[in-house]
Protein backbone atom coordinates (compact mmCIF):
# COMPACT_ATOMS: atom_id res chain seq x y z
CA UNK A 1 0.00 0.00 0.00
CA UNK A 2 2.81 2.42 0.95
CA UNK A 3 4.71 1.31 -2.13
CA UNK A 4 1.67 2.07 -4.30
CA UNK A 5 1.29 5.52 -2.71
CA UNK A 6 4.93 6.35 -3.50
CA UNK A 7 4.52 4.92 -7.01
CA UNK A 8 1.38 7.00 -7.61
CA UNK A 9 3.16 10.12 -6.43
CA UNK A 10 6.19 9.42 -8.62
CA UNK A 11 3.92 8.84 -11.61
CA UNK A 12 2.12 12.12 -10.92
CA UNK A 13 5.46 13.91 -10.70
CA UNK A 14 6.53 12.39 -14.01
CA UNK A 15 3.30 13.58 -15.63
CA UNK A 16 3.94 17.09 -14.31
CA UNK A 17 7.39 17.03 -15.92
CA UNK A 18 7.22 18.83 -19.28
CA UNK A 19 10.14 16.75 -20.55
CA UNK A 20 7.89 13.70 -20.82
CA UNK A 21 5.40 15.57 -23.02
CA UNK A 22 8.19 16.88 -25.24
CA UNK A 23 9.50 13.33 -25.68
CA UNK A 24 6.04 11.92 -26.39
CA UNK A 25 5.25 14.65 -28.95
CA UNK A 26 8.66 14.27 -30.64
CA UNK A 27 8.34 10.50 -30.94
CA UNK A 28 4.76 10.67 -32.22
CA UNK A 29 5.70 13.31 -34.81
CA UNK A 30 8.60 11.13 -35.91
CA UNK A 31 6.37 8.06 -36.37
CA UNK A 32 3.65 10.01 -38.18
CA UNK A 33 6.25 11.64 -40.47
CA UNK A 34 7.18 8.21 -41.86
CA UNK A 35 3.81 8.27 -43.66
CA UNK A 36 5.00 11.35 -45.51
CA UNK A 37 8.31 9.68 -46.36
CA UNK A 38 6.60 6.54 -47.69
CA UNK A 39 6.32 7.65 -51.34
CA UNK A 40 10.08 8.28 -51.40
CA UNK A 41 10.90 4.84 -50.03
CA UNK A 42 10.18 2.82 -53.21
CA UNK A 43 7.89 0.23 -51.63
CA UNK A 44 9.71 0.14 -48.28
CA UNK A 45 7.41 2.62 -46.52
CA UNK A 46 5.92 0.07 -44.11
CA UNK A 47 9.38 -1.21 -43.15
CA UNK A 48 10.51 2.35 -42.47
CA UNK A 49 7.38 3.04 -40.38
CA UNK A 50 8.02 -0.06 -38.24
CA UNK A 51 11.74 0.72 -37.93
CA UNK A 52 11.29 4.35 -36.93
CA UNK A 53 8.36 3.51 -34.62
CA UNK A 54 10.22 0.79 -32.72
CA UNK A 55 13.51 2.68 -32.67
CA UNK A 56 11.93 5.84 -31.32
CA UNK A 57 10.17 3.76 -28.67
CA UNK A 58 13.56 2.58 -27.42
CA UNK A 59 15.40 5.87 -27.99
CA UNK A 60 12.81 8.20 -26.42
CA UNK A 61 12.21 5.68 -23.64
CA UNK A 62 15.88 5.74 -22.67
CA UNK A 63 15.87 9.55 -22.94
CA UNK A 64 12.89 9.66 -20.55
CA UNK A 65 14.79 7.43 -18.11
CA UNK A 66 17.91 9.60 -18.34
CA UNK A 67 15.98 12.87 -18.01
CA UNK A 68 13.55 11.81 -15.29
CA UNK A 69 14.73 8.50 -13.83
CA UNK A 70 18.32 9.50 -13.13
CA UNK A 71 17.18 12.02 -10.52
CA UNK A 72 14.42 9.86 -9.11
CA UNK A 73 15.94 9.24 -5.66
CA UNK A 74 18.61 11.91 -5.54
CA UNK A 75 16.08 14.70 -6.12
CA UNK A 76 14.31 13.68 -2.91
CA UNK A 77 17.62 13.69 -1.04
CA UNK A 78 18.55 17.06 -2.51
CA UNK A 79 15.23 18.65 -1.55
CA UNK A 80 15.39 16.94 1.88
CA UNK A 81 11.87 15.56 1.28
CA UNK A 82 13.39 12.13 1.87
CA UNK A 83 13.63 12.99 5.59
CA UNK A 84 9.90 13.67 5.74
CA UNK A 85 9.09 10.43 3.89
CA UNK A 86 11.43 8.24 5.91
CA UNK A 87 10.24 9.73 9.19
CA UNK A 88 6.91 8.03 8.39
CA UNK A 89 6.62 4.24 8.72
CA UNK A 90 8.07 3.66 5.26
CA UNK A 91 10.90 1.18 4.84
CA UNK A 92 13.73 2.21 2.58
CA UNK A 93 13.24 -0.72 0.21
CA UNK A 94 9.56 0.28 -0.09
CA UNK A 95 10.66 3.76 -1.12
CA UNK A 96 13.01 2.37 -3.81
CA UNK A 97 10.34 -0.03 -5.11
CA UNK A 98 7.70 2.73 -5.16
CA UNK A 99 10.01 5.06 -7.09
CA UNK A 100 10.75 2.30 -9.61
CA UNK A 101 7.08 1.40 -10.08
CA UNK A 102 6.11 5.06 -10.55
CA UNK A 103 8.71 5.50 -13.28
CA UNK A 104 7.63 2.20 -14.84
CA UNK A 105 4.03 3.54 -14.93
CA UNK A 106 5.20 6.63 -16.83
CA UNK A 107 7.06 4.38 -19.27
CA UNK A 108 3.96 2.22 -19.77
CA UNK A 109 2.06 5.38 -20.77
CA UNK A 110 4.80 6.33 -23.25
CA UNK A 111 5.06 2.83 -24.73
CA UNK A 112 1.29 2.30 -25.02
CA UNK A 113 0.77 5.68 -26.68
CA UNK A 114 3.52 5.03 -29.19
CA UNK A 115 2.40 1.48 -29.96
CA UNK A 116 -1.19 2.64 -30.52
CA UNK A 117 0.04 5.35 -32.91
CA UNK A 118 2.29 2.88 -34.72
CA UNK A 119 -0.51 0.33 -35.11
CA UNK A 120 -2.88 3.06 -36.33
CA UNK A 121 -0.37 4.09 -39.01
CA UNK A 122 0.15 0.48 -40.03
CA UNK A 123 -3.63 0.04 -40.23
CA UNK A 124 -3.85 3.12 -42.46
CA UNK A 125 -1.16 1.59 -44.69
CA UNK A 126 -3.21 -1.62 -44.88
CA UNK A 127 -0.55 -3.63 -42.99
CA UNK A 128 -1.99 -3.68 -39.49
CA UNK A 129 -2.62 -4.68 -36.81
CA UNK A 130 0.81 -6.23 -36.58
CA UNK A 131 1.27 -8.64 -33.65
CA UNK A 132 5.06 -9.10 -34.03
CA UNK A 133 5.44 -5.30 -33.75
CA UNK A 134 3.55 -5.46 -30.44
CA UNK A 135 5.89 -8.24 -29.26
CA UNK A 136 8.92 -6.13 -30.24
CA UNK A 137 7.38 -3.18 -28.40
CA UNK A 138 6.87 -5.35 -25.32
CA UNK A 139 10.50 -6.47 -25.33
CA UNK A 140 11.60 -2.84 -25.71
CA UNK A 141 9.50 -2.07 -22.62
CA UNK A 142 11.32 -4.84 -20.70
CA UNK A 143 14.62 -3.29 -21.83
CA UNK A 144 13.39 0.07 -20.49
CA UNK A 145 12.50 -1.58 -17.16
CA UNK A 146 16.05 -2.93 -16.87
CA UNK A 147 17.43 0.54 -17.61
CA UNK A 148 15.04 2.14 -15.08
CA UNK A 149 16.27 -0.20 -12.36
CA UNK A 150 19.86 0.75 -13.22
CA UNK A 151 18.93 4.46 -13.10
CA UNK A 152 17.31 3.94 -9.69
CA UNK A 153 20.44 2.12 -8.45
CA UNK A 154 22.75 4.96 -9.52
CA UNK A 155 20.33 7.58 -8.30
CA UNK A 156 20.33 6.00 -4.83
CA UNK A 157 24.00 6.87 -4.21
CA UNK A 158 25.00 9.41 -6.83
CA UNK A 159 24.04 12.86 -8.09
CA UNK A 160 21.48 13.34 -10.87
CA UNK A 161 24.09 14.30 -13.49
CA UNK A 162 26.38 11.38 -12.67
CA UNK A 163 23.45 8.93 -12.60
CA UNK A 164 22.41 10.13 -16.05
CA UNK A 165 25.96 9.61 -17.37
CA UNK A 166 26.28 6.17 -15.74
CA UNK A 167 22.86 5.08 -16.99
CA UNK A 168 23.67 6.15 -20.54
CA UNK A 169 27.06 4.41 -20.33
CA UNK A 170 25.29 1.20 -19.26
CA UNK A 171 22.89 1.58 -22.20
CA UNK A 172 25.81 1.89 -24.63
CA UNK A 173 27.82 -0.97 -23.13
CA UNK A 174 24.66 -3.09 -22.77
CA UNK A 175 24.21 -2.98 -26.53
CA UNK A 176 27.85 -3.87 -27.15
CA UNK A 177 28.24 -6.48 -24.40
CA UNK A 178 28.65 -9.38 -26.84
CA UNK A 179 31.77 -7.63 -28.16
CA UNK A 180 33.34 -8.05 -24.71
CA UNK A 181 33.59 -11.80 -25.33
CA UNK A 182 35.28 -11.14 -28.67
CA UNK A 183 37.77 -8.81 -26.98
CA UNK A 184 38.33 -11.37 -24.24
CA UNK A 185 39.25 -14.04 -26.77
CA UNK A 186 41.94 -11.78 -28.25
CA UNK A 187 43.49 -10.58 -25.00
CA UNK A 188 46.89 -12.07 -24.11
CA UNK A 189 46.49 -11.79 -20.31
CA UNK A 190 44.27 -14.40 -18.69
CA UNK A 191 43.35 -11.96 -15.89
CA UNK A 192 42.13 -9.38 -18.45
CA UNK A 193 40.21 -12.16 -20.21
CA UNK A 194 38.49 -13.12 -16.96
CA UNK A 195 37.65 -9.47 -16.20
CA UNK A 196 36.08 -9.13 -19.67
CA UNK A 197 34.08 -12.34 -19.18
CA UNK A 198 32.95 -11.18 -15.74
CA UNK A 199 31.86 -7.83 -17.19
CA UNK A 200 29.99 -9.66 -19.97
CA UNK A 201 27.83 -11.44 -17.41
CA UNK A 202 27.39 -8.44 -15.08
CA UNK A 203 26.40 -5.92 -17.75
CA UNK A 204 22.86 -6.47 -19.06
CA UNK A 205 22.74 -7.87 -22.59
CA UNK A 206 20.30 -5.35 -24.07
CA UNK A 207 20.56 -6.91 -27.53
CA UNK A 208 18.43 -9.79 -26.20
CA UNK A 209 15.48 -7.39 -26.20
CA UNK A 210 16.19 -6.19 -29.74
CA UNK A 211 14.04 -8.11 -32.23
CA UNK A 212 13.46 -5.14 -34.55
CA UNK A 213 15.59 -6.60 -37.36
CA UNK A 214 13.26 -9.65 -37.50
CA UNK A 215 9.97 -7.85 -37.06
CA UNK A 216 10.48 -5.10 -39.65
CA UNK A 217 10.92 -7.74 -42.36
CA UNK A 218 7.61 -9.36 -41.48
CA UNK A 219 9.11 -12.09 -39.28
CA UNK A 220 7.66 -13.22 -35.98
CA UNK A 221 9.28 -13.43 -32.54
CA UNK A 222 9.33 -17.05 -31.33
CA UNK A 223 7.44 -17.46 -28.04
CA UNK A 224 10.40 -19.13 -26.29
CA UNK A 225 12.64 -16.17 -27.23
CA UNK A 226 9.98 -13.75 -25.95
CA UNK A 227 9.58 -15.62 -22.67
CA UNK A 228 13.30 -16.15 -22.12
CA UNK A 229 14.13 -12.48 -22.77
CA UNK A 230 11.26 -11.36 -20.52
CA UNK A 231 12.39 -13.68 -17.71
CA UNK A 232 15.99 -12.49 -18.08
CA UNK A 233 14.89 -8.85 -18.03
CA UNK A 234 12.66 -9.26 -14.97
CA UNK A 235 15.30 -11.23 -13.03
CA UNK A 236 17.94 -8.63 -13.85
CA UNK A 237 15.57 -5.79 -12.86
CA UNK A 238 14.71 -7.45 -9.53
CA UNK A 239 18.39 -8.14 -8.83
CA UNK A 240 19.36 -4.51 -9.46
CA UNK A 241 16.43 -3.25 -7.36
CA UNK A 242 17.52 -5.44 -4.41
CA UNK A 243 21.03 -4.01 -4.82
CA UNK A 244 19.61 -0.47 -4.92
CA UNK A 245 17.59 -1.16 -1.76
CA UNK A 246 20.73 -2.45 0.04
CA UNK A 247 22.79 0.58 -1.06
CA UNK A 248 19.98 2.96 -0.10
CA UNK A 249 19.44 1.31 3.29
CA UNK A 250 23.08 1.97 4.17
CA UNK A 251 22.88 5.63 3.18
CA UNK A 252 23.34 8.18 5.91
CA UNK A 253 21.29 11.38 5.46
CA UNK A 254 23.01 13.47 8.16
CA UNK B 1 2.31 53.22 -18.54
CA UNK B 2 0.70 52.93 -21.97
CA UNK B 3 3.64 54.64 -23.68
CA UNK B 4 6.05 52.34 -21.82
CA UNK B 5 4.18 49.27 -23.09
CA UNK B 6 4.07 50.75 -26.61
CA UNK B 7 7.82 51.40 -26.49
CA UNK B 8 8.42 47.82 -25.33
CA UNK B 9 6.24 46.49 -28.16
CA UNK B 10 8.11 48.54 -30.74
CA UNK B 11 11.44 47.31 -29.35
CA UNK B 12 10.27 43.68 -29.51
CA UNK B 13 8.99 44.10 -33.07
CA UNK B 14 12.31 45.66 -34.06
CA UNK B 15 14.17 42.73 -32.47
CA UNK B 16 11.96 40.24 -34.36
CA UNK B 17 12.64 42.08 -37.63
CA UNK B 18 16.37 42.06 -36.91
CA UNK B 19 16.25 38.31 -36.15
CA UNK B 20 14.33 37.65 -39.39
CA UNK B 21 16.83 39.75 -41.38
CA UNK B 22 19.81 37.94 -39.85
CA UNK B 23 18.29 34.49 -40.49
CA UNK B 24 17.38 35.41 -44.08
CA UNK B 25 20.93 36.68 -44.58
CA UNK B 26 22.28 33.39 -43.26
CA UNK B 27 20.01 31.35 -45.58
CA UNK B 28 20.98 33.49 -48.62
CA UNK B 29 24.68 33.16 -47.78
CA UNK B 30 24.35 29.39 -47.44
CA UNK B 31 22.59 29.12 -50.80
CA UNK B 32 25.15 31.36 -52.49
CA UNK B 33 28.24 29.72 -51.06
CA UNK B 34 27.26 26.08 -50.72
CA UNK B 35 24.46 25.69 -53.24
CA UNK B 36 21.58 23.23 -52.91
CA UNK B 37 22.23 19.91 -51.19
CA UNK B 38 21.53 18.06 -54.45
CA UNK B 39 24.61 19.66 -56.02
CA UNK B 40 26.76 18.28 -53.23
CA UNK B 41 25.21 14.83 -53.15
CA UNK B 42 28.10 12.87 -54.68
CA UNK B 43 30.62 14.53 -52.41
CA UNK B 44 28.48 13.90 -49.32
CA UNK B 45 28.28 10.20 -49.98
CA UNK B 46 32.08 10.03 -50.24
CA UNK B 47 32.16 10.58 -46.49
CA UNK B 48 29.44 8.04 -45.78
CA UNK B 49 31.03 5.90 -43.05
CA UNK B 50 31.53 2.17 -43.53
CA UNK B 51 28.66 -0.16 -42.66
CA UNK B 52 30.78 -1.99 -40.07
CA UNK B 53 31.52 1.25 -38.20
CA UNK B 54 27.88 2.33 -38.34
CA UNK B 55 26.73 -1.08 -37.13
CA UNK B 56 28.94 -0.83 -34.05
CA UNK B 57 27.84 2.70 -33.22
CA UNK B 58 24.11 2.19 -33.92
CA UNK B 59 23.37 0.74 -30.45
CA UNK B 60 20.78 -1.69 -31.78
CA UNK B 61 19.17 0.77 -34.20
CA UNK B 62 20.91 -0.69 -37.25
CA UNK B 63 17.80 -1.26 -39.36
CA UNK B 64 16.69 2.34 -38.82
CA UNK B 65 20.09 3.58 -39.97
CA UNK B 66 19.76 1.25 -42.98
CA UNK B 67 16.44 2.95 -43.79
CA UNK B 68 18.07 6.39 -43.66
CA UNK B 69 20.85 5.14 -45.94
CA UNK B 70 18.20 3.59 -48.25
CA UNK B 71 16.39 6.94 -48.57
CA UNK B 72 19.74 8.64 -49.31
CA UNK B 73 20.57 5.96 -51.90
CA UNK B 74 17.26 6.53 -53.70
CA UNK B 75 17.82 10.29 -53.73
CA UNK B 76 21.37 9.76 -55.03
CA UNK B 77 20.22 7.37 -57.75
CA UNK B 78 17.26 9.52 -58.78
CA UNK B 79 19.42 12.65 -58.96
CA UNK B 80 22.11 11.02 -61.14
CA UNK B 81 19.54 9.26 -63.30
CA UNK B 82 18.05 12.62 -64.16
CA UNK B 83 21.44 14.34 -64.66
CA UNK B 84 24.80 12.77 -65.54
CA UNK B 85 23.95 9.04 -65.21
CA UNK B 86 27.16 8.46 -63.23
CA UNK B 87 26.76 6.21 -60.22
CA UNK B 88 30.20 6.10 -58.63
CA UNK B 89 29.05 5.76 -55.01
CA UNK B 90 26.20 3.27 -55.55
CA UNK B 91 28.32 0.23 -54.65
CA UNK B 92 29.48 1.79 -51.39
CA UNK B 93 26.08 2.97 -50.23
CA UNK B 94 24.36 -0.36 -50.96
CA UNK B 95 27.18 -2.15 -49.16
CA UNK B 96 26.53 0.09 -46.14
CA UNK B 97 22.75 -0.53 -46.27
CA UNK B 98 23.12 -4.30 -46.49
CA UNK B 99 25.79 -4.43 -43.77
CA UNK B 100 23.45 -2.54 -41.45
CA UNK B 101 20.45 -4.65 -42.37
CA UNK B 102 21.54 -8.01 -43.85
CA UNK B 103 17.89 -9.05 -44.40
CA UNK B 104 17.01 -6.03 -46.56
CA UNK B 105 16.38 -8.12 -49.70
CA UNK B 106 15.11 -5.22 -51.84
CA UNK B 107 18.31 -3.29 -51.21
CA UNK B 108 20.40 -6.18 -52.60
CA UNK B 109 18.13 -6.51 -55.63
CA UNK B 110 17.87 -2.81 -56.41
CA UNK B 111 21.58 -2.21 -55.74
CA UNK B 112 22.59 -5.13 -57.98
CA UNK B 113 20.35 -4.03 -60.85
CA UNK B 114 21.63 -0.44 -60.66
CA UNK B 115 25.27 -1.56 -60.42
CA UNK B 116 24.95 -4.01 -63.31
CA UNK B 117 22.63 -2.11 -65.60
CA UNK B 118 23.24 1.58 -64.95
CA UNK B 119 26.74 1.73 -63.49
CA UNK B 120 28.10 -0.92 -65.88
CA UNK B 121 29.64 -2.93 -63.03
CA UNK B 122 27.91 -6.33 -63.22
CA UNK B 123 30.66 -8.03 -61.15
CA UNK B 124 29.97 -5.64 -58.26
CA UNK B 125 26.24 -6.27 -58.67
CA UNK B 126 26.83 -10.02 -58.51
CA UNK B 127 29.06 -9.58 -55.44
CA UNK B 128 26.25 -7.69 -53.71
CA UNK B 129 23.77 -10.47 -54.53
CA UNK B 130 26.20 -13.13 -53.29
CA UNK B 131 26.48 -11.20 -50.03
CA UNK B 132 22.67 -11.24 -49.88
CA UNK B 133 22.54 -15.00 -50.52
CA UNK B 134 25.02 -15.64 -47.72
CA UNK B 135 22.81 -13.69 -45.30
CA UNK B 136 19.49 -15.02 -46.69
CA UNK B 137 20.19 -18.50 -48.06
CA UNK B 138 16.47 -19.33 -48.38
CA UNK B 139 15.49 -16.29 -50.42
CA UNK B 140 14.64 -17.28 -54.01
CA UNK B 141 14.58 -13.70 -55.32
CA UNK B 142 18.30 -13.18 -54.74
CA UNK B 143 19.22 -16.37 -56.61
CA UNK B 144 16.79 -15.44 -59.38
CA UNK B 145 18.27 -11.93 -59.74
CA UNK B 146 21.76 -13.44 -59.91
CA UNK B 147 20.62 -15.68 -62.74
CA UNK B 148 18.99 -12.69 -64.38
CA UNK B 149 22.21 -10.63 -64.36
CA UNK B 150 24.24 -13.58 -65.66
CA UNK B 151 21.79 -14.15 -68.49
CA UNK B 152 20.67 -10.70 -69.58
CA UNK B 153 23.74 -8.60 -68.84
CA UNK B 154 26.68 -11.00 -69.08
CA UNK B 155 25.11 -13.46 -71.54
CA UNK B 156 26.41 -16.35 -69.43
CA UNK B 157 23.76 -19.04 -69.94
CA UNK B 158 25.56 -21.70 -67.91
CA UNK B 159 25.71 -19.68 -64.68
CA UNK B 160 22.28 -18.17 -65.33
CA UNK B 161 20.78 -21.67 -65.62
CA UNK B 162 22.47 -22.71 -62.37
CA UNK B 163 21.07 -19.78 -60.44
CA UNK B 164 17.56 -20.02 -61.96
CA UNK B 165 17.55 -23.71 -61.00
CA UNK B 166 18.72 -22.83 -57.49
CA UNK B 167 15.96 -20.19 -57.21
CA UNK B 168 13.33 -22.71 -58.27
CA UNK B 169 14.34 -25.08 -55.44
CA UNK B 170 14.10 -22.45 -52.70
CA UNK B 171 10.99 -21.98 -50.49
CA UNK B 172 8.08 -19.94 -51.93
CA UNK B 173 9.71 -19.68 -55.36
CA UNK B 174 7.10 -18.97 -58.07
CA UNK B 175 6.71 -21.28 -61.08
CA UNK B 176 8.42 -18.85 -63.42
CA UNK B 177 11.81 -19.61 -61.82
CA UNK B 178 11.76 -23.21 -63.01
CA UNK B 179 10.47 -22.02 -66.41
CA UNK B 180 13.44 -19.73 -66.76
CA UNK B 181 15.79 -22.44 -65.61
CA UNK B 182 14.46 -24.66 -68.36
CA UNK B 183 14.55 -21.90 -71.00
CA UNK B 184 18.09 -20.88 -70.27
CA UNK B 185 19.37 -24.39 -69.98
CA UNK B 186 18.03 -25.14 -73.41
CA UNK B 187 19.61 -21.89 -74.61
CA UNK B 188 16.55 -21.31 -76.74
CA UNK B 189 15.35 -17.92 -78.03
CA UNK B 190 17.55 -15.56 -76.10
CA UNK B 191 15.72 -12.36 -77.05
CA UNK B 192 12.32 -13.81 -76.22
CA UNK B 193 13.59 -15.13 -72.89
CA UNK B 194 15.20 -11.82 -72.05
CA UNK B 195 11.94 -10.08 -72.91
CA UNK B 196 10.01 -12.45 -70.67
CA UNK B 197 12.54 -11.98 -67.83
CA UNK B 198 12.24 -8.22 -67.96
CA UNK B 199 8.43 -8.36 -68.18
CA UNK B 200 8.27 -10.65 -65.12
CA UNK B 201 10.49 -8.20 -63.26
CA UNK B 202 8.34 -5.24 -64.34
CA UNK B 203 5.24 -7.09 -63.09
CA UNK B 204 6.76 -8.25 -59.80
CA UNK B 205 8.46 -5.09 -58.58
CA UNK B 206 7.05 -2.25 -56.47
CA UNK B 207 10.15 -0.24 -57.23
CA UNK B 208 9.33 2.61 -59.64
CA UNK B 209 12.88 2.83 -60.99
CA UNK B 210 13.21 -0.91 -61.66
CA UNK B 211 9.80 -0.87 -63.38
CA UNK B 212 10.86 2.03 -65.61
CA UNK B 213 14.17 0.35 -66.37
CA UNK B 214 12.43 -2.94 -67.22
CA UNK B 215 9.91 -1.19 -69.48
CA UNK B 216 12.71 0.62 -71.32
CA UNK B 217 14.46 -2.70 -71.87
CA UNK B 218 11.24 -4.41 -72.97
CA UNK B 219 10.65 -1.72 -75.57
CA UNK B 220 14.14 -2.26 -77.05
CA UNK B 221 13.74 -6.04 -76.98
CA UNK B 222 10.28 -5.78 -78.62
CA UNK B 223 11.85 -3.97 -81.60
CA UNK B 224 14.63 -6.53 -81.77
CA UNK B 225 12.17 -9.40 -81.58
CA UNK B 226 10.14 -7.91 -84.43
CA UNK B 227 13.31 -7.67 -86.55
CA UNK B 228 14.33 -11.25 -85.73
CA UNK B 229 10.86 -12.55 -86.62
CA UNK B 230 10.69 -10.67 -89.92
CA UNK B 231 14.19 -11.91 -90.79
CA UNK B 232 13.21 -15.48 -89.96
CA UNK B 233 9.90 -15.34 -91.90
CA UNK B 234 9.95 -16.98 -95.38
CA UNK B 235 10.07 -14.44 -98.25
CA UNK B 236 6.70 -13.69 -99.87
CA UNK B 237 6.20 -15.32 -103.25
CA UNK B 238 5.23 -12.90 -106.01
Amino acid sequence: MKVLAIARNTFREALRDKALYVLVVFSLVLVVSTRILSPLALGEGVKITKDVGLSSLSFFGILAIIVMGAGLVHKEIDRKTILVILSKPVARHEFILGKFLGMADALVTLVVLMLITLQAILLLSGKGPDLPVLKAGFLTFIELLVMTSIAVLFSSFSTTALSAVFTFAFYVVGHLSSDLLLFAARLPSSFARQVCQFMYYVIPDLELFNVRAVVVHGGDVPTDRLLAATAYGLLYTLGVLVLAAVVFSRKDFK
Amino acid sequence: MKSLLRRQGVRQAACLLLAAALLTGGVCLRRQVFGYPARREGQELMYFPSGKFLKQSALGHTTTLADIAWLRAIQYYGHHRMTDRKYEMVGHIFDVITTLDPNFVHAYVFGAVVLSQDAGKPEEGLALLRKGMRANPDNWLLAFETGFIYYVILGDCENAGRYFALASRLPNAPDMTSRFAAFVNEKAGHTATAFELWSEIAKATDNKFIKEMAEEKMEKLRVQLRKERSAAAPPEQG
